[in-house]
């Protein structure tokens, strides 16, 4: 266990890091819409707007 | 009755805690006995797993403060939550035992965890169908699956493709997307200001959150109008 593995590829572990990071942020953006599609989101935008006029 | 359920309910909450800090006493025990003070280590091979238990340890205490946070507003009806809680707690054990041996299974015990947490939620919302914090629970039980198919694949991948040993730069990756998954989940949520809010988002102000928040308010607005 060092900074890289004997077998390590820097293509691979670059890969990784963005499809990661993608995957995390489409993690976001498929609630949304899951939100959108069960018709929910109207009322959840509701709910962070007036949140947000509190704070 | 009420007084009886509320004195329950302490009880019940003085036991997940005295768990947690069992937990949480363990991962810092490990952490010296299997890191600090053993010879047969390399530098590069410590600081692997203390950036990776500082994580975890950071992912526990922040998933334990939004629950208890929910917990005292929506306080236990049944056995069935804390019951969920003490398997979590468990599960927080195994992923800092993984972390200390090395291993990429760690994220198979986060994955689990996430679950556990979307499960509670939905009971949670059962007990309390009028909850003031029925969108934050709701977003807890739609949001977090979707977590967990993305946490199997990149653990597929890193266990298949990157190596199956953790390195710094695995744990660096690691660091990176807890922080982005924290990030995003306080970006998806309104919170109040101070205490009641929890730990937040690392290394970002609350200001700045809800400021990139408006513009998602303002372009998914324009969308819809559309």
């Amino acid at each position: 266990m060092e900074l890289m593995d004997p077998g390590f590829n820097l293509i691979d572990y670059i890969i990784y890091l963005g499809l990661g990071e993608l995957g995390i942020i489409f993690g976001g953006v498929a609630y949304i819409l899951t939100l959108y599609w069960i018709g929910k989101l109207p009322s959840y935008l509701d709910w962070l707007e007036k949140g947000m006029k509190k704070s | 009755m009420q007084e009886l359920e509320e004195k329950i309910n302490v009880a019940l909450l003085s036991f997940i805690d005295f768990l947690y800090a069992v937990v949480f006493g363990l991962i810092v025990s490990e952490l010296f006995d299997e890191v600090f003070l053993v010879t047969n280590k390399t530098f590069l091979e410590k600081i692997t797993i203390f950036l990776l238990a500082l994580g975890v340890f950071y992912f526990l205490m922040w998933d334990w403060l939004h629950g208890r946070l929910l917990t005292l507003k929506n306080p236990y009806k049944y056995y069935r939550r804390f019951f969920i809680e003490l398997v979590v707690a468990f599960c927080g054990y195994g992923a800092a035992l993984q972390v200390t041996k090395g291993s990429v299974l760690f994220l198979v015990y986060i994955i689990l965890i996430l679950l556990l947490g979307a499960v509670w939620a939905h009971w949670t919302i059962r007990e309390y169908p009028d909850s003031a914090d029925k969108v934050e629970l709701e977003h807890i039980r739609l949001y977090q699956p979707f977590q967990v198919i993305i946490g199997l694949v990149s653990a597929a991948y890193w266990y298949f493709f990157v190596g199956q040993k953790l390195t710094v730069l695995s744990a660096c990756a690691f660091l990176i997307f807890e922080w982005l998954f924290v990030l995003q989940y306080e970006f998806l949520l309104e919170r109040p200001s101070g205490i009641t809010a929890g730990p937040g988002v690392p290394f970002m102000n609350k200001r700045r959150i809800d400021k990139f928040r408006d513009y998602m308010l303002i372009f998914i607005r324009f969308f819809m109008r559309r």
